[in-house]
């Protein structure tokens, strides 16, 4: 584990709620890989890289809770606590096309990936948001991606639909690799069309971590007890049809269990 | 029977690894993760009489040879923490030990007849965390006379075998260990974390942990691990699960040596991954066979 306290080079602000933290290092991260930050004044949680190239490390953050909150009223300079990077990252094919799926924040990582998937194939992007102005990254994945599907809640961009009805007529033959994404019930949604389909698909899921380093069992998931921050926060579909928790409850701070839409 | 193969208060068991209190175990599927990996003991997240949340992060540090870490004893509370372990037991037969943690003797009694209607296999009173101070005070196991009087009180309801987890962070805890012992304790499980301990960033010049303390756990404790495992085995007869710093099947073989029953796996979970249980086992084993010992349990000081 490495720990380093760097200072805040640029804060990109991508809309209302999200921005991206740039820092400059030499640290890398492979696309789907996460870092613990935190401000040392008693918060600390895990946040995906959005971008790595040049030096620069980013990280798109949606302002949601308490830490977030003071994480948007920091300015460039500031100094914030990172460790990591932790846990597997997207298993990248050689070459062909792939399809991200992203929903909301998960549009951070799938920059990252598409960016660099497209160093070798062709990427067809779908994403999905509450509206026009929630999506992310919109003109610069249109710059790189072979196709670009944006859709959204209330249809102030693209059709009214979720990224997952997108996804319902897509050739998903054409497709080395299919990556996923975003909130835990477009996943849900997504693991369910795919599940009998089984093509190569890869997730990027969720949950509550405190040590992220595979000790304290906070991430754990049922049945099979692997750990979000160890094994995952990438699975495979294949991983992914066995995790019979996903998408129905997950453990809060305390681990006491919280159920999805209940 | 394979060198590793042992026995505990009873049980018999493939070799002697534990997964000690803290560790993987807040949820049955992260206990059982263990068991497939090659623990044969495990033990459930502390539990208190209500949820607690614990410490907001970073909870834990690394500094040269372990970590250490300030969780506040993060649990889903007696029932919810229960029902994991009635989980746990309907996909797996290992060994589990509720541990339970409490600050008074009356409220320790009220979690013990929990225990008692659960399928736990054993229990564990953790007398020892050094990271509720702020909250709670100094721990209990810093006191011959509440040591004794909480296990004088939970043995008079304890349906299982009650195994105290001792403090390192005292001068006296060859004393507690055999006041535990007269009180009735079955076996005893030491060490807790070293400390607590302190890492200041110092490009911001804070305190790197948000509890600002921490136990210190890792290959840096072993040696107060074995002193302590070594000079409590020479005073009691009970049986000692001996844990602090082990992360090789050589680390075991020191731990055994001092004087452990079982031996107890925790950081080393990070530092050597998850299938560090079937690692040790196997390092216990060659160890054995390049000894020409036929059993870990012949392992002792010269």
């Amino acid at each position: 584990m490495m720990r380093k306290v760097l200072p805040l080079h640029d804060i990109i602000e991508e809309n209302a709620s999200h921005r991206t933290f740039v820092f400059k290092t030499q640290v890398k991260a492979s696309p789907g890989r996460f870092f613990m930050i935190s401000d040392l004044a008693g918060a600390e949680k895990p946040f995906s890289v959005s971008g790595c190239a040049g030096g620069y490390l980013s990280f798109t953050v949606k302002k949601t809770g308490v830490f977030t909150e003071r994480m948007f009223s920091m300015t460039k300079g500031d100094n914030l606590s990172l460790r990591g990077p932790y846990g597997r990252g997207f298993n990248l094919p050689h070459e062909g096309a792939a399809l991200c799926i992203g929903g909301g924040c998960g549009a951070g990582p799938l920059r990252y990936l598409a960016r660099e998937l497209a160093k070798t194939g062709s990427v067809d992007y779908i994403a999905g948001a509450r509206s026009a102005e929630e999506h992310l990254f919109v003109d610069e994945m249109l710059s790189f991606c072979r196709s670009c599907t944006f859709v959204s809640d209330d249809g102030s961009l693209g059709v009214k639909q979720t990224s997952i009805d997108a996804l319902k007529s897509f050739d998903l033959s054409q497709y080395t690799e299919i990556f996923l994404s975003g909130p835990e019930p477009m996943l849900k949604a997504g693991l369910d069309f795919l599940a009998d389909k089984s093509p190569n698909a890869q997730f990027l899921i969720e949950r509550y971590m405190k040590c992220a380093i595979g000790i304290c069992g906070s991430c754990s998931i049922d049945p099979l007890g692997v750990r979000v921050c160890v094994e995952g926060p990438v699975f495979p579909l294949v991983t992914m049809k066995k995790l019979s928790e996903f998408g129905k409850y997950k453990r809060s701070a305390s681990g006491e269990i919280t159920r999805f839409g209940g | 029977m394979s060198t590793t193969s042992t026995t505990f208060l009873n049980r018999s068991l493939n070799n002697p690894l534990v997964l000690p209190a803290g560790i993987m175990d807040v949820s049955y599927s992260g206990m059982m993760y263990a068991v497939e990996n090659g623990a044969s003991v495990v033990t459930m997240k502390s539990l208190t009489r209500i949820p607690r949340k614990g410490h907001e992060g970073p909870v834990v540090a690394e500094i040269p040879g372990g970590l250490i870490n300030s969780m506040g004893i993060c649990n889903p509370g007696i029932d919810a923490g229960l029902e994991e372990i009635e989980k746990f037991k309907a996909n797996c037969d290992a060994p589990v030990i509720a541990s339970i943690f409490a600050v008074a003797a009356k409220e320790f009694v009220e979690l013990t007849a929990s225990v008692n209607s659960s399928r736990a296999d054993f229990l564990e009173l953790n007398l020892s965390c050094p990271n509720v101070a702020d909250e709670f005070g100094v721990p209990l196991a810093a006191s011959k006379e509440s040591v004794f009087e909480i296990i004088t009180e939970v043995k008079k309801v304890s349906r299982l075998p009650v195994l105290a987890k001792l403090s390192p962070n005292t001068w006296n805890v060859v004393e507690i260990a055999k006041g535990a012992q007269d009180a009735g304790a079955d076996a005893l499980v030491m060490i807790n974390t070293l400390g607590p301990g302190m890492v200041i960033d110092t490009e911001m010049l804070r305190p790197v942990i948000s509890a600002k303390f921490g136990g210190l756990s890792g290959p840096c404790v072993l040696p107060v691990a074995l002193r302590l495992v070594y000079l409590v085995t020479r005073e009691v007869t009970i049986p000692v699960i001996g844990m602090g710093g082990v992360s090789s099947g050589e680390d075991a073989v020191a731990m055994l040596a001092a004087g452990a029953a079982l031996v107890g796996v925790g950081t080393a979970v990070y530092t050597r991954g998850i299938q560090i249980f079937n690692d040790i086992a196997r390092e216990l084993d060659e160890w054995c066979v390049r000894h020409k010992i036929n059993s870990i349990r012949d392992i002792r000081m010269a």
